[in-house]
């Protein structure tokens, strides 16, 4: 099957019945973290065509033909809230780390001012087990404040 | 259910119109739309289909049509793409549901199909009057959604049919509300209440409904509601009476995450609170 991953054309051949998430991690890209395996914690979020979605939840054959994103994928707004989670502390294992930021990307792509209630919700998807809830609301703030800034 | 060990595994097939679909139906196929509850079943549950049509890329089930007087919301619409829908009740709705990512996937269709007595979408469309359209080997049907559902996880649909959209009266001067009780935004519905009010051209109440989920084998439509609003003003309406009525038409049970008292007494407090609701969003509204 075709596909646009993290920009570049992409030909791949999953078993029928593969995740996702599965698929992607064999190609490398271990970015995708997978910890509950049924879409409640947010670990392995991956952006299709723009919007965040748990791989776990979702067939590889389900891809055809869209652009799939993941954190390893080259992109300014990606760069700046890895900048500002670095910068506010917004993890301390890492494990959700990239789901929180690719969500938070989808989120400010739409949403470029968001007061702090919104970003809480829109991230209510992603389980920090850290703890690290409000360092990871400043550094979405912070990131949404620079970028704002950069365009 | 028997697990079958087989050496092939069902590729995901993509028809791209209905009859194309229909044609591919056979036994043990299974019909897949975001595929968030199916994948789980196939996971977790042992279930092992023969064959999996994927109706996401059907152009009729993903369109949103708006006429004078009703909106059509195709049945493979993910619940993002409901977040924009023109019938503010399903906007709300949805947000509340599962998670942001979640919603990328999961569509109307499943959420409907599914049939879980906690589906969120359940209460706020019978309370909205819907229709669903069905359309299958011997052709379409169109009935109300009052009746779709048969009992948890079972509805009216044979295993060849497909539920193509669900249809929206739009009458003037209606406003509607969902409200639910739950653990967190993730976790499904403890209780969920959605109502609607419609008033006539004097500002009397010319309709009202209340649907409850979570709270009987099937979301419910909560009888004589109408009758009891019918003809008074909006402002001021006392909802005491409504809310005695949804206790007594629930039929709760008890599991893990809450009572059936509890469930009981909180589809009163949510049926007042949706109404009350519904009559705040009818404020903002010119009426004659």
């Amino acid at each position: 099957m075709r596909l646009t991953l993290n920009r570049r054309e992409t030909e791949l051949t999953p078993a029928p019945l593969e995740r996702l998430s599965d698929t992607l991690r064999a190609q490398g890209l271990t970015g995708v973290r997978v910890s509950c395996s049924e879409g409640e914690c947010g670990s392995c979020t991956v952006l299709i065509d723009g919007r965040p979605v748990t791989s776990c939840l979702m067939l590889a054959a389900q891809a055809e033909g869209t652009s799939v994103e993941t954190i390893e994928c080259d992109d300014p707004a990606t760069a700046a809230l890895q900048q500002a989670f670095i910068e506010e502390q917004g993890f301390q294992c890492g494990f959700c780390t990239a789901g929180f930021i690719l969500t938070a990307r989808a989120f400010l792509a739409r949403t470029p001012d968001p007061s702090e209630d919104e970003v809480r919700e829109a991230l209510s998807g992603s389980i920090c087990r850290c703890g690290a809830y409000p360092f990871i609301t400043r550094a979405v703030l912070k990131a949404a404040a620079s970028l704002r800034g950069a365009a | 259910m028997t697990i079958i060990a087989r050496s092939t595994e069902p590729v995901l097939q993509r028809p791209a119109t209905l009859t194309e679909a229909l044609a591919l139906s056979g036994p043990g196929s299974v019909w897949w739309a975001g595929g968030t509850d199916l994948w789980l079943m196939i996971d977790r549950k042992g279930l092992r289909p023969e064959a999996l049509i994927d109706l996401t890329h059907i152009a009729e089930l993903r369109a949103i049509q708006t006429t004078g007087a009703e909106t059509t919301l195709g049945a493979a619409l993910t619940l993002a793409e409901l977040e924009a829908s023109p019938l503010p009740a399903v906007a709300d709705t949805v947000r509340s549901m599962c998670t942001v990512q979640t919603r990328t996937l999961a569509t109307l269709g499943g959420n409907l199909c599914h049939a879980a007595p906690s589906a969120d979408l359940a209460p706020v469309l019978l309370a909205l009057g819907a229709e669903v359209s069905i359309a299958g080997p011997a052709g379409t049907r169109r009935i109300p959604l009052d009746g779709f559902f048969t009992g948890p996880g079972r509805t009216v649909l044979s295993a060849e049919e497909i539920l193509t959209a669900v249809h929206v009266p739009t009458p003037q001067r209606q406003t509607a509300a969902y409200t639910r009780i739950a653990r967190t935004v993730v976790d499904i519905a403890l209780v969920g209440a959605a109502a609607s009010l419609t008033l006539d051209e004097e500002c009397h109440v010319l309709d009202a409904r209340v649907a409850l989920c979570a709270v009987a084998p099937v979301p419910l439509l909560v009888p004589g509601i109408a009758e009891a609003l019918k003809g008074r003003a909006y402002d001021g309406l006392d909802f005491a009476g409504c809310a005695k009525m949804a206790e007594e038409a629930c039929a709760p049970i008890t599991d893990l995450r809450a009572s059936a008292d509890y469930r009981r007494r909180m589809a009163g407090v949510l049926t007042r609170r949706a109404l009350t609701t519904a009559a705040d969003h009818l404020r903002r509204m010119p009426c004659a």
